[in-house]
């Protein structure tokens, strides 16, 4: 009686608030039915060790990345690239510092990649100062004068912050509360969404992040996705501050993650952020916290924001000692992340159908005066002449890097060929 | 008298005696001459004309170094090669030297710039450590690569090991730029760099290397067609940097007049007058009565690092010096936290006024100076003054 009660308090409330369909107010219905908290807790303790022991490791995978840096909701650059990704240990196990892990950015090599220029709003000259650093201690003036509009490494250094630290590690359960907000079925399998938020007394000391978000797991423990909002990751970051309590925010942001199981593994799927600046109440502190550097000076100002998304094809499971032999390779040319020489717009165009908001980026940096063509060409151009003077003293030295690295596109361009045929 | 009391009254004789010999230096600029008298009134500057000039920062990255040549002004960007030409009402006028290999085109931004006073060139210490000169029709010739391994082989019988295990004050190879002093020089065909050393062990910031603030030099400079041949290393930290470790304000300020150097260091009221070769030839100089000179003790970097912004912002010190013809300027920053210039005419103090900020002093054009003020970073624009004494 009571449970017909509350269903048709909550149609009523769906239709209220204007929502349309069935499924919508399905939906609704089974989100008001509460659920125990020790349900939860079962739940997600169940989800945790079963992601242990099933997170896949020592494999290579296909990586496209995807970059929006927006000014006042107007794509001022764009990143794309793909290529294939060393994942020895991309795991929740790693247990040492963050910068000591070996899985860092140095696994991935782009096949192929496209960077534009940067171009703020009104403006049609492009900007060529990438970034300023240093400038001043760490206060405010700091972050209305520093950026670095380059790609940032930490991106996924918060998605093993998020696995060494959040719940889904087993051990950090005690650092969480939990609650089931929401059940759902699919194809006759029951899925549940955990909300979780750090609790306060756990952060900093028993786990390095600050937190809020949800876990999606299926009945039997399978992991979907997790994603927070306004995360303070003191794990990633190289901050010098051992302030007891959360620091003041420059930014409001998302982070997901999402997962998928392929033959008994679950591996990792994509990573989605998305971050935007906003005005501190406090301007006074000597510390910040912001989840990556702004892309621009006065990031308020600007109305800057940012969209960062890779997606992982299914990975090729690699015995160790194969996969040292190519990380041999990959560790080598760890300096250039982003650019390929000779960049093949016309694939990322392609690529484009499939998203809209690149399709849309690309269209609004086709520029009359800045080509795309042109564009790819100029900023992997001025990219590798900087690369090629930073380590090179003369000509000669110069061309055997070009040449090493012509050898290795050729390598890693076959090994994906062979991975992932095109279809 | 009491033999007991006989020596009790001795003690403080002998106390006296034994620390006598400690009280010497041995530095290089306990016998130079002392120079200068009080000229000051209070009412010298009631006239004081001061004018604010506002130049465009939009599309620069508001971080560069600024020099006054005839009449404009040049900003070289930190964070991208070229430079921007300015008028003295702060209307931008062109830009020249783009990226790249070219006769008028560079590799790297500029770090930190001089003018060579004889022929107006612009000498260029880049972002990579290499330096260049600009001509003034904007063609670019490089003087040399990376400078600090470029001197090297001269001095090769010491290795990176060596000096690792037995740092040595006396080998350049020890030295790098010195960032804190933000300045360059030119004296005929000699470029001169402020320099410290780099070695982990051999530096300022741990109490017991004292021997560091003895011994190390504070200037390296080199011929610009022979920088091997030619390179060397001189200039040292007064006494006053012995009787403390007060790392913090070891910061220095120079420059060039006829064939001295004027030589400001942070905690010293002295202005050390060197000649080209470093010897110390006099002093001179007013202490502040608004700065103390008492300094915290630092015991280690990363109470270097910590505490540095806080301590400066808490302390008066000595900063920049310009000079030009007979008239000397100097940049305070007073114990309550103000900006005054202190004004010499030849060694004698003539008075001091209140800047409120910072003043880098560019030149001087007919009876004004102009000087670079701060970056309003709102709006981004950089804001100078214009001032006649």
């Amino acid at each position: 009686m009571i449970k017909k009660a509350m269903m048709a308090a909550a149609c009523l409330l769906a239709l209220a608030q204007g929502l349309g369909s069935a499924q919508e107010m399905r939906d609704t219905v089974r989100s008001a039915k509460v659920f125990p908290r020790s349900m939860a807790k079962a739940l997600m303790a169940k989800a945790a060790r079963h992601f242990g022991e099933t997170y896949a490791k020592d494999y290579i995978t296909q990586a496209s990345f995807s970059r929006i840096i927006r000014s006042k909701g107007i794509p001022c650059k764009i990143y794309l690239t793909r290529g294939l990704w060393l994942s020895s240990a991309f795991t929740q196990n790693y247990k040492g510092l963050f910068f000591d892990e070996p899985n860092d950015m140095g696994r991935y090599v782009p096949t192929d990649s496209f960077v534009s220029l940067f171009f703020l709003p009104g403006s049609t000259d492009p900007m060529d100062i990438p970034f300023v650093l240093g400038q001043g201690s760490k206060n405010f003036e700091a972050y209305l004068v520093n950026y670095s509009e380059s790609f940032p490494s930490d991106f996924l250094w918060h998605k093993r912050a998020l696995e060494i630290w959040g719940p889904l590690n087993y051990d950090m359960r005690k650092c969480f509360s939990f609650r089931i907000t929401e059940e759902y079925e699919t194809n006759g399998k029951k899925y549940y969404v955990i909300g979780f938020e750090t609790k306060k007394k756990a952060f900093p000391g028993k786990t390095k992040i600050l937190t809020e978000g949800e876990v999606y797991v299926s009945e039997d423990g399978d992991v979907s996705r997790i994603s927070t909002r306004d995360m303070e990751d003191r794990y990633s970051n190289y901050i010098r501050n051992y302030s007891k309590t959360a620091l003041t925010p420059l930014t409001k942001h998302t982070y997901s993650v999402e997962y998928a199981v392929r033959n008994g593994f679950t591996y990792t799927s994509s990573v989605s952020q998305s971050v935007r600046w906003v005005e501190p109440e406090d301007k006074t502190k000597s510390t910040y916290y912001q989840l990556e550097l702004n892309p621009y000076r006065n990031p308020v100002k600007y109305g800057l924001s940012t969209t960062t998304e890779v997606r992982f094809s299914e990975p090729t499971i690699r015995n160790k000692r194969k996969l040292a032999s190519i990380e041999k390779v990959f560790h080598k040319w760890h300096e250039i992340y982003w650019y390929t020489p000779d960049p093949d717009l016309s694939r990322w165009k392609a690529f484009a159908n499939s998203s809209p908001d690149v399709a849309k980026a690309l269209k609004a940096l086709d520029r009359p005066e800045h080509p795309l063509d042109s564009q790819a060409n100029e900023s992997a151009n001025s990219e590798w002449e900087r690369a090629l003077e930073g380590r090179k003293a003369n000509v000669d030295d110069s061309k055997k890097y070009m040449n090493d690295y012509q050898e290795l596109l050729k390598y890693i361009r076959h090994l994906n060929d062979e991975l992932y045929p095109t279809k | 008298m009491k033999i007991s009391n006989l020596i009790l009254s001795l003690i403080p004789t002998l106390i006296v005696a034994a620390l006598l010999p400690g009280c010497e230096t041995n530095s290089p600029y306990d016998s130079i001459e002392r120079r200068g008298k009080d000229l000051a009134t209070d009412t010298k500057y009631s006239n004081l004309s001061v004018d604010s000039i506002y130049v465009d920062g939009a599309m620069t990255s508001l971080s560069g170094h600024w020099i006054l040549r005839d009449s404009s002004m040049y900003f070289f960007d930190k964070y991208s090669v070229g430079l921007k030409a300015f008028s003295l009402d702060g209307r931008f006028l062109y830009e020249r030297i783009k990226e790249g290999r070219g006769p008028d085109e560079m590799l790297s931004p500029a770090w930190c710039v001089a003018l060579d006073g004889e022929n107006g060139n612009f000498i260029v210490h880049g972002t990579d450590s290499g330096m260049s000169s600009i001509d003034r029709k904007f063609a670019v010739k490089p003087i040399t690569r990376t400078w600090f391994i470029y001197i090297s082989p001269k001095f090769g019988k010491k290795d990176w090991v060596d000096l690792y295990e037995h740092p040595d004050p006396a080998v350049p190879q020890m030295y790098e730029y010195n960032f804190v002093c933000n300045r360059i020089a030119v004296h005929g065909n000699r470029i001169i760099i402020p320099v410290i050393t780099e070695h982990v062990s051999y530096n300022g910031y741990e109490k017991n290397t004292k021997d560091f603030w003895k011994n190390s030099r504070i200037f390296l400079s080199f011929d610009m067609d022979d920088l091997q041949g030619t390179c060397k290393i001189f200039g040292r930290y007064p006494p006053v940097y012995r009787h403390s470790n007060i790392p913090v304000f070891a910061a220095y300020d120079f420059a060039i007049a006829g064939d001295e150097i004027y030589v400001t260091f942070a905690a010293d009221p002295r202005i050390y007058v060197l000649d080209m070769d470093g010897k110390p030839l006099y002093s001179f100089g007013k202490a502040s009565d608004r700065i103390s000179g008492r300094y915290p003790t630092t015991h280690s970097f990363s109470q270097y690092e910590k505490e540095r912004e806080k301590t400066l912002g808490k302390h008066g010190y000595y900063s920049r010096i310009f000079v030009s013809g007979d008239t000397v300027l100097r940049t305070c920053h007073t114990d309550d936290g103000e900006w005054i210039l202190q004004h010499y005419t030849g060694s004698d103090y003539a008075g001091s006024f209140r800047t409120g900020l910072p003043l880098e002093i560019l030149g001087k054009i007919g009876d004004c100076y102009y000087a670079f003020a701060r970056v309003d970073v709102e709006n981004e624009r950089f804001v100078f003054v214009k001032f006649k004494i």
